[in-house]
């Protein structure tokens, strides 16, 4: 085990612009953590669609610049440097960004390692998506919003998030699920659009991927399905999370999926969302363990433990 | 981020770099813009050639290209690997077609032939999305999350030289650096083995300079011709120039050093007039002062490649010896300044 989640936030208002909204979580997450915003050693976005269909640079740097954290570093003090970057990968962006953010994590806490030296003691990874005008567009199919959440490490080796697992549908059997792109040879404007096309059979495909990435999980890491407080899954509709949940015999979070049902699909967010949703009812107390499941274009699917 | 020596230190396995065919001289863009520029572009950029993506060839296809070359030469099969890592900034997929989801990584991933349970997601940090990909695999080999892993970009960027090519207007344009760019593909195998490979990381810092991060920005054409990428090259270089030289120094400063006597240097590959400026300013660090590896002429400005375009053609003429030291410079839109040093172990013949 790993890292440990500090504090997330999840913000859905009437902006639609991906920058506002990430940053505005981002920050939210930091004064709700109490935390020095100058301590994010790390900055990752984990989202997809972005303001502009921006391609450079990273639209992290966009989000760090919004949120005003560490602009100006100086080298010499480490204090004044955060390093960002963008992963990339659907709904399971957030999982993967929480590995990578774990195998940071890691090395720093080696005991032997010197100490002060590229040390990643804080990581904040935010993510969600907006239509790329950064205004409502019905043909946008998800929720704009923006995710953050604060990542660090725990010496107790029980807690955190487990290993990552990961699984796939090849796109032969059923399509990539969601396909997303910009077709810059048609005329449109292309700053203001995506095509995002969503296979008809989504909904149950990604329930059967889902189901299968998690069942082998707990096969594979022995863990009793009974004993999974939550399951924070991707959000495709609202019976998502319940129907997985009751799918993968974890009944005590079917029980309590109805407090994590969003208004509309998060998307890359949707992870982070749950985990919040779940916080703030007050589901995630000390010894809660969390089934994180994400699923979503290629088709690809990712799962993790995580034991509050 | 130091591998110390109790963790190890990571290995590059193996290396595979590919080119389209096709090479085209400056002055045969120059002879087809509207408004060519009234400045000598050969003579301020250095960059005399570059290659251009031939039919049917695009991101995709290059990281793909370049990932098989990458296996061919390794000890490894595709299968064998735990992790690949795209971390191109073009996402070309198709006709014209930029990709968002799913991401490059999972379809590369597919057509080499990886394990289903591999993991797979796409990295961007402009410029330095690779060396940035490398410094996160490095970290999720060392922390013994993944055995070992590929970082793989294929960057079919000539698309901005194309609506460069008929939108420049001005006598200062924001397009000019787009006139710079090349195609290309890299593909990188990293493993923690303790048997010799091509070199060893030794050492890799990045910063993120928030305030700069509008410099140099890449997006769709507002004028209906595909891509674009914007460069305020004066703003960009003034606010690079002298802070490449202050990294370089805390790289060293943080691990003791004052001077090192690393044997070669590759600057990331932008223009030979800034890439001789950025190397005098680090001189007080080196002692002896390295050779400056290039290949601007011939490749242009490959992006996130670059680094690893170079190496391959100095490894291909048979240049390092074991025991050499290596400084990396990264510089990116972001704006990302980066140093990473390693060392060569074996001597890698064409």
């Amino acid at each position: 085990m790993s890292a440990v989640i500090e504090k997330t936030a999840f913000v859905a208002d009437d902006r639609s612009e991906a920058q506002q909204l990430t940053a505005a979580a981002g920050s939210q997450c930091l004064t709700e953590a109490e935390v020095d915003p100058s301590s994010v050693d790390v900055l990752i976005y984990a989202g997809v669609y972005r303001t502009k269909n921006i391609m450079e640079p990273a639209f992290v740097h966009l989000v760090q610049k919004e949120m005003g954290l560490n602009l100006n570093p100086k080298f010499s003090d480490r204090s004044t440097r955060t390093f960002s970057f963008d992963i990339l990968n659907g709904e399971c962006g957030f999982l993967n960004a929480a590995q990578v953010v774990g195998s940071l994590l890691a090395r720093t806490a080696d005991p032997e390692k010197d100490d002060e030296l590229g040390a990643v003691r804080r990581a904040l990874v935010v993510s969600g998506d907006s239509s790329p005008s950064g205004r409502t567009d019905e043909r946008f199919p998800f929720l704009a919003s923006g995710a953050a959440a604060l990542f660090s490490w725990s010496p107790d080796p029980s807690l955190g998030f487990g290993p990552l697992s990961v699984g796939s549908t090849p796109s032969s059997t059923k399509g990539t699920g969601i396909d997303g792109a910009s077709f810059l040879g048609e005329p449109a404007d292309h700053r203001s659009f995506a095509s995002i096309k969503v296979e008809p059979s989504y909904a149950s495909d990604a329930l059967s991927l889902a189901s299968e990435v998690a069942g082998s999980y707990l096969h594979t890491y022995e863990i009793d399905a009974g004993s999974i407080d939550v399951v924070v899954s991707s959000q495709p509709h609202p019976e998502f999370n319940a129907k997985l949940a009751s799918a993968i015999g974890a009944d005590r979070a079917v029980d309590v999926a109805d407090k994590l049902v969003s208004p509309g699909n998060p998307h890359s967010a949707s992870l982070t969302f749950g985990f919040d949703a779940a916080a703030r009812a007050g589901m995630i107390q000390s010894g809660t363990k969390v089934l994180f499941v994400a699923v979503g274009s290629g088709m690809s699917g990712a799962c993790a433990i995580y034991q509050a | 981020m130091t591998a110390s020596p109790s963790l190890g230190y990571t290995r590059l396995e193996s290396l595979g770099v590919v080119h389209p065919e096709r090479s085209r001289p400056t002055e045969e863009l120059i002879a087809e813009m509207p408004n060519p520029p009234a400045f000598d572009m050969v003579d301020l950029t250095g960059v005399e050639n570059r290659r251009w993506r031939g039919e049917g060839e695009d991101s995709l296809s290059l990281a793909t290209d370049a990932a098989n070359k990458c296996l061919s030469a390794s000890r490894y099969e595709a299968a064998d690997l735990d992790v690949i890592i795209s971390a191109s900034i073009t996402r070309f997929h198709g006709e014209a077609r930029f990709q968002y989801e799913p991401c490059l990584a999972r379809l590369i991933k597919d057509e080499i032939g990886c394990r289903p349970d591999a993991i797979d997601f796409d990295l961007g940090n402009a410029c330095a999305g690779m060396l940035t990909a490398i410094w996160t695999l490095d970290s999720m080999i060392q922390s013994g999350a993944v055995r070992r892993g590929m970082v793989v970009s294929g960057e079919c960027i000539t698309p901005i030289t194309d609506s460069a090519i008929l939108e420049i207007s001005e006598v200062i344009d924001d397009q000019f650096a787009s006139l710079t760019v090349g195609d290309s593909g890299a593909a990188l195998i990293l493993d923690g083995s303790p048997e010799p490979g091509i070199a060893r990381l030794s050492a890799m810092d990045f910063v993120s300079v928030g305030k700069s991060a509008e410099l140099c920005m890449g997006m769709p054409s507002d004028q209906g011709n595909g891509v674009v990428m914007y460069t305020k090259a004066i703003e960009l270089h003034k606010a690079a120039i002298n802070r490449i030289p202050k990294l370089v120094k805390q790289h060293l400063a943080d691990r003791g050093v004052a001077q090192i006597d690393y044997d070669y240097a590759i600057p990331h590959q932008t223009s030979s007039r800034a890439i001789a400026t950025a190397m005098e300013l680090c001189e007080p660090h080196f002692s002896p002062f390295p050779e400056v590896c290039g290949t601007i002429d011939q490749f242009g400005n490959t992006s996130s490649t670059s680094h690893w375009v170079v190496l391959d053609k100095y490894r291909q003429d048979g240049r390092f010896e074991p025991g050499e030291k290596m400084l990396l410079l990264a510089l990116a839109s972001g704006l990302v300044l980066g140093c990473v040093t390693m060392t060569f172990e074996e001597k890698v013949l064409a």
